[in-house]
């Protein structure tokens, strides 16, 4: 079933985060054991996820648990 | 106090965020670094005693100037002031690491405690009794696949806690969110935090959390760094295991006082 959040959050990790062109990348892609995503990227994608929150997000919730993909990422933060 | 009852107990700080070591506290010392040899003797391959001088070389290499300009002394002869400036060991596993430099690990896996003096400025400042400018390390450097040392790290974490709790010093591990060995940059202490690759345990002590040691996951950093390679010619991974060991005597004697007759059975020579 199409998910809208989980589908902008991956057309932004993929044109704007993944340097490296013919990278497959889906939602359940695990972001950080494949090394796509490096100290500066992970920047841009905290900036994401912090946009559409509305606020900064706490130390505790920097975690891999909510970050391994793209999907997750999606169902932690960003579906109202 | 915790500052009066170190200080009854030998503790007492010296000049410039320094520790000067007497009587209990002497003796607790030396019974903590005794402790962390026996714990670990099974897992060493090689013990190594590090100098207070590291190579400027060793340095450069693992960006530690680059990263933590900020955290490096530098020292000249008092008399020579333009003389070659030496540079004071912020960590012993540098030492280690620069030795290894362009080898490839035998086995693929080399395990060794290292021990030695250090000097770093944390935070700009030193602070009394735990965050000392110069004091002493002990780690395990644990080098080999990724594959093995996941769960070798894993493993130690497990077993410390249980030592540590079983001398009767509370607290647990966590993961740890300022900078080690990537740059202190916010990008990089969120990767850092992300993948945790820095955990310590954390032990409540005199109404401070304190951090009493550390497990820092390198991945393959310091293998790409000194082109420490695995056979199959890949950098080599690599953890350590970090001990301050006058922050262990700190806690140790705020725990159990100055008398060794009260210290954990465990921890007599």
């Amino acid at each position: 079933m199409p998910d809208p959040t989980s589908d902008r959050l991956l057309d932004f990790v993929r044109r704007r985060l993944l340097r490296q062109k013919g990278l497959r990348v889906d939602a359940d892609t695990p972001l950080f054991e494949s090394k796509l995503i490096d100290s500066i990227n992970i920047l841009y994608l905290i900036g994401y996820v912090e946009k559409g929150l509305g606020r900064r997000l706490t130390d505790d919730e920097i975690v891999m648990s909510n970050f391994r993909t793209v999907r997750v990422i999606a169902e932690t933060f960003l579906r109202g | 106090m915790a500052d009066e009852r170190l200080t009854e107990a030998g503790y007492a700080s010296g000049d410039n965020g320094a520790a000067v070591l007497s009587g209990p506290a002497a003796e607790m010392f030396t019974r903590w670094r005794h402790f962390l040899a026996q714990r670990f003797a099974t897992l060493t391959d090689v013990t190594v005693e590090t100098p207070v001088f590291i190579d400027r070389q060793v340095l450069t290499a693992s960006k530690y100037v680059e990263h933590f300009p900020q955290q490096v002394f530098v020292g000249r002869g008092y008399r020579a002031p333009r003389s070659r400036p030496r540079f004071l060991a912020p960590a012993t596993c540098l030492h280690w690491y620069g030795g290894l430099e362009g080898t490839t690990v035998a086995g693929d896996h080399l395990c060794a405690f290292v021990v030695g003096p250090c000097a770093r400025v944390e935070g700009g400042r030193a602070a009394f009794p735990y965050r000392l400018a110069a004091f002493h390390m002990a780690e395990l450097v644990v080098m080999g696949p990724s594959t093995v040392l996941d769960g070798e790290a894993s493993a130690i974490e497990r077993m410390l806690a249980q030592a540590f709790r079983g001398l009767g010093i509370g607290g647990s591990f966590r993961a740890a969110t300022d900078a080690f060995f990537l740059p202190s940059s916010r990008g990089a202490r969120l990767m850092q935090q992300l993948k945790e690759l820095k955990r310590e345990f954390v032990s409540p002590l005199d109404g401070h959390d304190i951090a009493v040691a550390s497990i820092n996951r390198h991945e393959d950093f310091f293998g790409k760094a000194f082109r420490i390679s695995l056979g199959s010619g890949a950098p080599a991974h690599s953890f350590c295991v970090a001990f301050g060991l006058e922050r262990l005597t700190a806690a140790g004697l705020l725990t159990w006082g100055p008398d060794p007759a009260q210290w954990p059975k465990a921890l007599s020579r």
